[in-house]
């Protein structure tokens, strides 16, 4: 009789020990996230493989395109914001393939998809060690979304403990111009962000 | 000898459940198009139907098939952006698997890529139809629940995970060209 | 439950070799699932070079290599660009084709460039031919007859101010060994 109550007394305080590390440990996500290196606006922020400067942030209700002569427009149900600025890889040729924009709240938005890859944007692009290169990063999201945005970039999504770095943009969220358009070039810098100011 | 006792009462006990499960089939909710269906992840309102040959993009395709088309609105209710909708609004075909559907933003016309958190969107979801199966006057559109688990039980991972359906919803197939 | 001493013995007995046969299957395991992992470190950080000099055929990987051209242009943006061919007679150009290959270039801070996809501008103008030729790999092989040179190209964009360039090119099957050629002094 004293054998059951032991066994039954061993297996539950085993079961409680389990149910305890299975919560106090921390989250998965959290054991396989990227290393970030933080920054502001203007300044290069350097991650272990690459830096980033930011110097850039419109927002609009409408966003234009103009390729080849061709135009588009992109109307949303929130707002456009487009982000420019500076990558330079620093010892080996790579690519940034993602970034996000982490809202005040911990909403993530992704790089927009809609906006075909005739406009050049980071993630289609090549970085080679000491060539600084001028990047376009262009999300799509709900107004509440914008002020105190972070913006993220990393090599990819799928690198556990790669490098990533954030730079929070301090966009107030309410100067929205009606519509900007992004022309490409066919000679100097790749792009134009219109209005310019 | 306990530990085999105890894995052959578990396997019993699920076993039974799945007979149980199959006699009696949980009750589906049906819903009519144009109500808000909140699925855990989604807010999902289906609209219309139609069976037609031309994709939403309005261009013909070179080798016309059997469409049939779903209008609906949707917001991702969840905290990243996500395309997977496929897994929660599903249609049926008589004795045949349908392929996995096309989506088409209404806003372009064209194929939708991510939908982003809080953003209410339309979008057309299209099934190629077995050619020599008629299109049915109407058609029987499933939804699918998802929940969030903070914890897996494999890797302690946050995600979403599909759940039993919470709505059918019944829409009439109009015949578009 | 039977208790007779010799019974305990042999149970105990048994316990024990047990635990001794642990203490051998466990780092035997363990060294068992971390090899392929060993391996694929080895390959791709133990490096040996085989040097070459830009001219001069060399034996790499069953075949005959030779560096025919590593010159250095002004780019079109402010950058430097570094056009290298070279071409490989091989007995089964097929086969060779069928290894992945890689063909970097790294400076003497150990900063490392991957060929560019599209030439620079002023490679179409300056070296026109340089673009009928293709990336090492599969398709430069594809229509050479044995005993007949494939001929490659790689371009990169580099910071002018890059210095001791050295190029190299690796094939899966060769490795640790590459092929490594230092850039010509002018």
């Amino acid at each position: 009789m004293m054998r059951v109550v032991r066994s039954v007394l061993a297996l539950m305080f085993a079961a409680f020990v389990l149910y305890g590390m299975q919560h106090t440990r921390p989250l998965y996500s959290r054991i396989t996230s990227p290393i970030a290196y933080s920054g502001g606006m203007n300044k290069r922020v350097e991650a272990s493989a690459f830096a980033l400067s930011l110097d850039s942030v419109r927002v609009a209700r409408v966003l234009n395109t103009e390729t080849f002569g061709k135009s588009k427009t992109y109307t949303s149900s929130g707002v456009w914001v487009v982000v420019e600025g500076e990558a330079e890889a620093k010892f080996e040729t790579l690519g940034l393939t993602s970034g996000e924009w982490l809202s005040g709240s911990g909403v993530r938005y992704v790089l927009t998809d809609r906006v075909p890859a005739t406009i050049e944007m980071m993630s289609g692009d090549v970085y080679q060690p000491g060539l600084p290169r001028r990047v376009l990063l262009m999300f799509e999201m709900p107004e509440d979304a914008v002020a105190g945005g972070t913006v993220v970039v990393a090599r990819t999504k799928l690198l556990p403990l790669d490098d990533e770095i954030r730079i929070a943009t301090n966009v107030s969220g309410k100067d929205i111009e009606p519509a900007i358009t992004i022309r490409r070039n066919d000679e100097g810098p790749p792009w134009t962000v219109l209005p310019q100011r | 000898m306990i530990a085999g006792l105890g894995g052959l009462a578990a396997s019993a006990i699920s076993f039974s459940m799945t007979l149980y499960e199959a006699a009696h089939p949980p009750q589906v909710p049906v819903m009519q198009a144009g109500q808000q269906i909140d699925t855990g992840r989604w807010f999902v309102t289906l609209r219309t139907a139609r069976t037609g040959t031309v994709p939403p993009t309005g261009v013909p395709q070179s080798q016309p098939v059997k469409l049939v088309m779903v209008d609906m609105d949707v917001v991702n209710r969840s905290a990243t952006p996500n395309n997977v909708l496929y897994r929660v609004v599903t249609i049926s075909a008589p004795a045949q698997k349908l392929d996995m559907p096309t989506a088409y933003l209404d806003r372009d016309k064209y194929l939708a890529g991510y939908f982003n958190p809080n953003m209410p969107e339309r979008l057309t979801m299209v099934w190629e139809w077995p050619a020599d199966v008629p299109v049915p006057d109407k058609i029987t559109v499933t939804v699918t629940g998802q929940i969030y688990k903070r914890r897996d039980n494999l890797y302690g991972a946050s995600g979403w995970y599909d759940r039993e359906p919470v709505a059918r919803v019944d829409l009439p197939v109009e015949k578009a060209p | 439950m039977d208790s007779s001493p010799a019974k305990v013995t042999s149970t105990r007995r048994g316990y024990w070799l047990s635990m001794a046969a642990l203490v051998v299957a466990v780092p035997a395991a363990l060294a068992a699932q971390t090899w392929g992992s060993i391996k694929d470190w080895r390959a791709q950080h133990l490096r040996q070079p085989v040097a070459a000099t830009l001219g001069q055929p060399v034996d790499y990987a069953g075949a005959s290599w030779t560096v025919t051209r590593f010159t250095r242009l002004a780019g079109s943006g402010g950058n430097a660009v570094v056009l290298a061919e070279f071409e490989a007679v091989a007995a089964d150009p097929k086969a060779l084709g069928a290894i992945p290959c890689e063909v970097r270039l790294a400076d003497e801070s150990g900063r490392a460039w991957q060929p560019t996809l599209f030439a620079d501008p002023v490679l179409r103008q300056q070296y026109p031919e340089a673009e009928q030729r293709s990336l090492c790999g599969g398709v430069a092989f594809a229509a050479i007859e044995p005993g007949q040179p494939a001929r490659m190209v790689a371009s990169f964009s580099i910071p002018p101010a890059a210095s001791s360039l050295t190029l190299s090119i690796a094939l899966r099957s060769a490795l640790p060994n590459y092929l490594s050629v230092g850039e010509p002094r002018t």
